[in-house]
């Protein structure tokens, strides 16, 4: 708070440091479990994705003795992909506000200075043109050679875009991909209610899927996995 | 194929990820600017400079396919 600038004014004051803090603290909170539940229902939706994604998180466990490593997680693809394919889906942010600087033309209005000024991230996410058939699911639109993300920086915006861009997305992918690199090691999960019956709630700031919102899960057994102990299964049980 | 890079310095806000992901291309200074090193490598830095890419928070590089 106390770094002054070439004026020897203080540049943060205790509002703009407070807010700060708070968007640290609890900007990656109900986002990423939003979107986790979310990674959930669209790979149960799909079940090819799933058996993509589960058949990667296995050969990076065999492969490392059942260690998983920050640069392992850097090289799922179709975890990765399923990840921002949920985020293009469903956003859990689905506005972004910026402030006005210049006279800003609109479709013939002129928008003035000091105007908040809003987008709509859902929208712009299914936008046709820049995405092929933009309402499917279809996690292959970012396994190289594609990348619709990347490709269409303006439009892929889950995590906005220009230099206010979410500076927590790296974060927030990695926190996704470790979690979903343990929970399908360890667990089969089913839809406990009819596919389309999963759907947004619009009437938080960060949208959540709206209750009930159920899934099954089991303990895992892995039919191919080397010789050993295998956890006992258990019936299955309900969990939202 | 080679290939050239470019970066938008309204953009980039300095975070220095891409010099970490290729340090022989990019740096990063006390001004808070990315530098490019080489602005035209050969492709075997290609795959360390697609990281640098993808890994910018800002998004703020580009690399453009050259003849």
């Amino acid at each position: 708070m106390s770094i002054k600038d070439e004026h020897g004014v203080e540049q943060f004051s205790a509002d703009i440091i407070t807010g700060m803090f708070i968007s640290m603290m609890f900007a990656g909170h109900h986002t990423t479990s939003g979107t986790a539940a979310w990674v959930i229902i669209e790979l149960l939706r799909n079940p090819d994705v799933l058996t993509a994604v589960v058949a990667e998180m296995d050969a990076l466990a065999d492969a490392g003795g059942g260690e998983v490593t920050y640069q392992d997680l850097r090289e799922v693809p179709w975890l990765e992909s399923s990840i921002k394919e949920v985020l293009r889906l469903h956003p859990p942010l689905i506005l972004l506000l910026r402030k006005v600087v210049q006279p800003l033309d609109v479709e013939g209005f002129t928008v003035p200075p000091g105007k908040l000024v809003g987008t709509s991230i859902a929208v712009s996410n299914r936008l046709e043109g820049a995405f092929d058939r933009p309402d499917v699911f279809d996690p292959s639109r970012y396994i190289d050679p594609r990348h619709d993300d990347i490709d269409n920086p303006w439009n892929w915006i889950p995590f906005g875009a220009g230099r206010h861009r979410c500076v927590g997305a790296a974060f927030a992918l990695m926190q996704l991909k470790t979690i979903f690199c343990i929970l399908l090691r360890d667990w089969e999960l089913e839809l406990a209610q009819p596919a389309d019956t999963y759907r947004n709630d619009h009437s938080k700031m960060v949208v959540q899927l709206a209750q009930p919102c159920r899934v099954r899960y089991r303990r895992r057994v892995r039919s191919d996995a080397p010789a050993g102990e295998q956890p006992g299964g258990s019936s299955a049980e309900e969990a939202r | 194929m080679g290939f050239r890079i470019e970066v938008d310095l309204d953009l980039c806000q300095g975070h220095g990820t891409c010099e970490g992901e290729a340090p022989e291309l990019f740096e990063v200074g006390k001004d808070r600017k990315v530098r490019i090193l080489d602005a035209h490598p050969d492709d075997g830095q290609r795959a360390a400079a697609e990281m640098a890419v993808k890994y910018c928070p800002t998004h703020a590089i580009t690399l453009v396919d050259t003849d």
